[in-house]
């Protein structure tokens, strides 16, 4: 018979197999399918794939396409995992940063401006002192005065 | 027609296309169902032996659960080109819902390889040409129906339009009624012989004999009982025809085959017309 027929028939039946509506269907098409499949060389015999190891193989891919999913969605959460943890990181480390630059600016805090050296100042500093006393209508400074202006300068 | 010989033509007809008047005596019910008529006609010439033998049976039976089947021309003048001779061929038989139908199948390439179709089938009981194109008005080679599995159901030979098969099954779900029909003895002498004439019978074979043939515990054949009606045209004087009455009803999934004999043993030509009547239950 004519391999070229029969090969026709072999596709022809592995398609009524795979679209069968019932098991009875099926059976009766794989029937066929097995007589013209018998009637080819077993070297020209195609790869004859039924829609149920079709279905089996679908399975296994289903089986790994959902291990995938679910690494893919571990790697993920992990990696969120890690971003947070960095992140939180970098926050702490900005937190004690700035607490670190915060203790480091207190202590680098300038020392307050030495007051002035003032008849104001010191009457302020001694209120029962004066700066000045006046002697033959002249201003002279007071030695408690002179000893404030000493004190200070030589600080 | 030599002796021997026999033609059936089966058609279907749908409740739209029977004529009003032919159906004005049935109950109402059997109209409400929109019966089916199935109508046989047959021209044959019993053998020249007394002996009843099944008139034009198809090529083989398919009882299946339902498959798709292939037509194929023996032929490459034959197919879908505008210059071929047959284009398409008709089935009659039960579908994959258990209705009885005609289905046009037609060739899709001009040579008429092997072509597969959509129309499940649980039984074939008959074909004939259907659709042509301008190179002739039947087929100019042998145009069958096949299974899936090379095995032939019914054919059409090189220049005749009227396939084999006078079977048929009445489909499950549906009740079926012998609707009438006439036996008719012809000659072409114009001469009747006194001492011959024609037999026919209808044979009716239900499920529950179907199912006892072989198997173990079965009855053997000659046990079995298979029924049959018949009718005989004989003799020189009188009519030469027997009005098949109407009435007789057959059960769903009833075989009804058709057999002739020469009443002594020699051939006469007859024509044989017979309507059931299909619907649903």
């Amino acid at each position: 018979m004519d391999t070229e027929y029969v090969d026709k028939k072999v596709l022809k039946c592995q398609g009524l197999v795979d679209n069968a509506t019932s098991d009875e269907q099926k059976k009766l098409y794989q029937g066929y399918l097995d007589f013209w499949t018998k009637k080819l060389p077993k070297a020209q015999r195609p790869e004859i794939i039924t829609k149920k190891e079709e279905a089996k193989a679908e399975k296994i891919l289903e089986e790994n396409a959902e291990l995938a999913r679910l690494e893919m969605i571990a790697m993920e959460k992990a990696k969120v995992e890690a971003e947070e943890l960095a992140e939180a990181k970098a926050l702490k480390i900005a937190e004690l940063e700035a607490k670190h630059r915060a203790e480091l600016a207190a202590l680098d805090e300038p020392e307050p401006e030495p007051e002035e050296l003032n008849e104001i100042n010191f009457e302020l500093l001694y209120p029962n002192k004066k700066a000045y006393r006046t002697q033959n209508g002249e201003r002279i400074e007071t030695i408690a005065y002179k000893e404030y202006l000493n004190k200070t300068e030589s600080e | 027609m030599a002796a021997g010989d026999n033609e059936c033509r089966m058609r279907l007809y749908e409740y739209r296309d029977i004529g009003g008047g032919i159906l004005g005596d049935l109950p109402e019910h059997i109209k409400a169902a929109s019966p089916q008529l199935l109508d046989i006609y047959i021209v044959a010439t019993p053998a020249d032996a007394a002996g009843f033998l099944e008139i034009d049976p198809p090529t083989s039976v398919l009882s299946s659960v339902g498959e798709v089947v292939e037509t194929i021309s023996s032929s490459a003048d034959d197919g879908n080109d505008a210059g071929d001779h047959l284009q398409g061929i008709s089935a009659i038989g039960i579908n994959g819902s258990n209705k009885m139908v005609t289905v046009q199948m037609l060739a899709t390439s001009a040579a008429w390889t092997e072509t597969l179709h959509t129309e499940i089938w649980k039984n074939i009981f008959h074909s004939f040409g259907s659709k042509w194109g301008t190179g002739d008005r039947d087929p100019a080679g042998a145009v069958d129906i096949r299974t899936v599995g090379d095995t032939v159901l019914v054919e059409l030979v090189a220049g005749d339009n009227e396939g084999n098969g006078a079977a048929f099954v009445v489909p499950h779900g549906h009740a079926c009624m012998l609707y009438g029909g006439r036996l008719t003895r012809i000659t072409t002498t114009g001469a009747w012989a006194n001492d011959e004439g024609v037999a026919i019978r209808i044979v009716y074979i239900d499920t529950i004999d179907a199912l006892s043939e072989g198997g173990a515990g079965a009855p053997a054949p000659a046990d079995r009982a298979i029924n049959w009606l018949e009718y005989i045209v004989a003799g020189q004087y009188g009519n030469q025809y027997v009005d098949i009455p109407k009435g007789f009803i057959f059960p769903e999934d009833t075989q009804i085959i058709h057999q002739d004999s020469s009443v002594v043993d020699g051939g006469e030509p007859y024509t044989l017309h017979l309507q059931y009547l299909i619907w649903k239950k």
